[in-house]
């Protein structure tokens, strides 16, 4: 007999720097009449629930897991709060975690990778990374860790566009691009994006995972040498080998996995009717079958790395060495 | 079932059930002498009467019961919640506000000497006798136990366990170090030994005397269960196919020992508890079956069929009745007649 599968309540991450606009989200989230039911996991507040939501205090705990490998970093603080949230008899229709503007969005990402309790209760909606459109050129040169909140990004909120012109906004987005070409991009001034273009928008669902953005991997990005987090996308319209595929993936991701921060790909197997979509967070792989090809689709192999330093002639060499 | 020498044929045993709906997915389960006592998520705490099969339910917190714990001396049961309240209620409806640092209470423990434990955040408060004591973990206070004699409560946390000298709380702890996260803590019948629930699948066990470390490893899931055998030699755990049960009977506990896996149905094993005097152990699995299982042969009874629903906890009392919770969704305790077990 089969164990009924429980709902698993999605997950929001909600990520960027002091001043972003990320606590004008929060209580956008808490305050508007929505008629839905969250909680939020934050770091300052105490927990005191206001109306219907519940919010949490976290202490942003990582451990390592078995090997101490850093790719393997969790929040154990998450695993605890997320677990004691399901607890309760009241059910919310969505969870937010907010981490500090300083925080690597890793360890909370790998978490719902690697925690089977997590995993079985829950599920990562989306990473979203505010920004703030005078500052983030500025804040880039002087704080790393706005690069991998773009990095690991579903959805970055470009805030305070009343406060740049034309020009400037698409040079900030242009900049968001080179770091992160799969992010879907909002324009806002004090954070008035619809709550339902930031929640709910199940970006790690690999059976969506492409299909939120269509269009995210057309074409081979330019990569730039001198960026420390850039991205590589590879394309073949040769169908691949699927062995020879799973093999190359799982060393690449293996091997590179301190420098490969995202990744995301659509697969078209030789003599397979259908698409096999793969994503990752460090050395953390998921695979499956999504849906057959359609028969006016071509059938096309993308693939996106977003990394530091990437390894751009051994991902190059390897993706074409599965060309069946 | 051939081999199996209950008293008590298996019909007899199957018509004593009796099953109490709690209205709320629950989160916790202890005896208070013949008293089972569940908590809900939603804040209830529901108190069943075996004798009379009454069920007292008393709205105690105003979010979910994170943990409980029973304090026979008092008759009382101690919760911990998620409106940030430490509270005691007794069967008979009367409740106290102990304590409200208005943070969610991970961990509570009593001690026979009545020491009461709770873990707040990264703070472990400890009372005796009305005066409060607090002391600092190094992270969160995940899981908190006291030794058999009342005089040690031990914390788990990041990087191993700390113990606290309850006669001296303002000394500074002894840590038990090992790499990781520690969700859970449990001491040895005769102290000398103390085993840690891991967050990775595993369990880490110390011997107390000299901090030698035994790591028990291999789960295929975390091992949140543990129930001792009533001279403390053997330790089962949940978390595989079949309880893993390890041996405490030599100086060296389970080092250079294999576990032994009794119990094995092709189904992760989610609940467990020894029988307070008889060699067995009910297993309470995830697909909502509950067996008696003999330790030695591994005879199994089937107690409850599967249903689907997962097994969260599991306890005799102290005369060998038990009782269980299932999975979250079916909303009810159980609790099954008691079992005499033909010497």
């Amino acid at each position: 007999m089969n164990a009924p599968i429980p709902t698993q309540t999605p997950v929001t991450v909600l990520t960027g720097f002091l001043g972003s606009g990320k606590t004008t989200l929060l209580n956008r989230i808490l305050s508007e009449q929505h008629g839905k039911k969250y909680a939020v996991i934050v770091n300052e507040f105490g927990e005191v629930g206001i109306d219907n939501d519940l919010i949490v205090n976290a202490d942003e705990e990582i451990f390592e897991m078995n090997n101490g490998c850093i790719c393997c970093t969790v929040r154990g603080d998450l695993i605890r709060i997320l677990e004691g949230l399901m607890k309760r008899a009241d059910k919310f229709d969505g969870i937010i975690v907010e981490t500090t503007g300083l925080a690597d969005p890793a360890p909370v990402a790998q978490t719902f990778f690697v925690d089977e309790d997590v995993r079985s209760r829950t599920k990562l909606d989306a990473i979203v990374t505010v920004v703030d459109a005078k500052h983030m050129l500025g804040e880039i040169d002087t704080a790393p860790e706005v690069l991998e909140q773009l990095a690991f990004a579903d959805l970055v909120v470009i805030n305070k566009t009343d406060s740049v012109n034309l020009e400037e906004l698409a040079a900030v987005e242009a900049r968001i691009r080179k770091v992160n070409p799969m992010a879907a991009i909002e324009h806002a001034e004090r954070c008035d994006s619809a709550l339902d273009k930031v929640l709910g928008r199940d970006a790690f669902n690999l059976k969506r995972v492409l299909e939120v953005e269509p269009d995210f991997l057309t074409e081979d990005h330019a990569h730039d040498h001198d960026e420390e987090i850039g991205s590589l996308s590879l394309v073949s319209d040769t169908a691949l080998d699927e062995r020879m595929f799973s093999t190359r993936i799982r060393q690449v991701t293996q091997t590179f996995g301190t420098e490969i921060l995202r990744m995301k790909g659509i697969i078209a197997f030789k003599d397979d009717p259908e698409r096999f979509v793969v994503q990752g967070v460090h050395m953390l792989l998921e695979g499956d079958y999504q849906r057959p090809w359609k028969a006016d689709e071509q059938r096309q192999s993308r693939l996106v790395f977003i990394g530091r330093d990437l390894p751009e002639q051994v991902l190059r060499d390897g993706f074409k060495q599965c060309q069946a | 079932m051939a081999g199996f020498d209950f008293a008590v044929p298996e019909p007899t045993i199957r018509a004593r059930v009796e099953e109490w709906q709690l209205g709320a997915p629950s989160t916790g389960m202890v005896w208070l002498g013949q008293t089972l006592v569940a908590a809900g998520g939603d804040g209830q705490l529901h108190f069943a009467e075996v004798s009379s099969g009454e069920l007292v339910s008393t709205p105690l917190h105003k979010g979910a019961i994170l943990t409980l714990a029973a304090d026979p001396a008092t008759g009382r049961v101690i919760t911990g919640g998620d409106d940030g309240r430490l509270m005691a209620a007794t069967s008979d409806g009367s409740t106290q506000l102990l304590h409200r640092p208005g943070r969610w209470i991970d961990a509570v423990a009593v001690g026979r000497k009545g020491m009461i434990a709770a873990g707040v955040g990264k703070e472990v408060l400890l009372w005796q006798d009305d005066e409060l004591h607090s002391k600092d973990m190094p992270s969160t206070a995940a899981g908190l136990a006291f030794d058999a004699k009342g005089s040690t409560p031990a914390i788990a946390h990041y990087g191993g366990v700390s113990l606290i000298d309850a006669a001296h709380p303002k000394r500074a702890p002894r840590l038990l170090a090992w790499k990781g996260s520690h969700i859970g803590v449990s001491f040895s019948p005769n102290g000398k030994f103390v085993v840690s629930v891991m967050s990775e699948n595993a369990l880490h066990g110390w011997r107390i005397k000299d901090a030698a470390n035994m790591a028990m490893s291999g789960y295929p899931t975390k091992p949140r269960s543990l129930s001792r055998s009533a001279d403390g030699r053997l330790l089962a755990s949940s978390g595989a196919d079949g309880a893993i049960v390890w041996s405490f009977a030599g100086r060296d506990g389970p080092m250079g020992t294999s576990a032994i896996s009794p119990g094995e149905r092709g189904v992760q094993v989610t609940a467990i508890a020894r029988h307070p005097s008889a060699p067995m152990l009910a297993l309470g699995y995830r697909d909502g079956s509950v067996q008696l299982c003999r330790s030695e042969g591994g005879d199994m009874l089937p107690m409850r069929a599967a249903d689907g629903q997962p097994i969260k906890a599991l306890g005799f009392d102290p005369g060998g009745g038990f009782g269980h919770l299932d999975g979250r969704w079916k909303r009810q305790a159980r609790r099954f007649g008691r079992l005499e077990h033909r010497a």
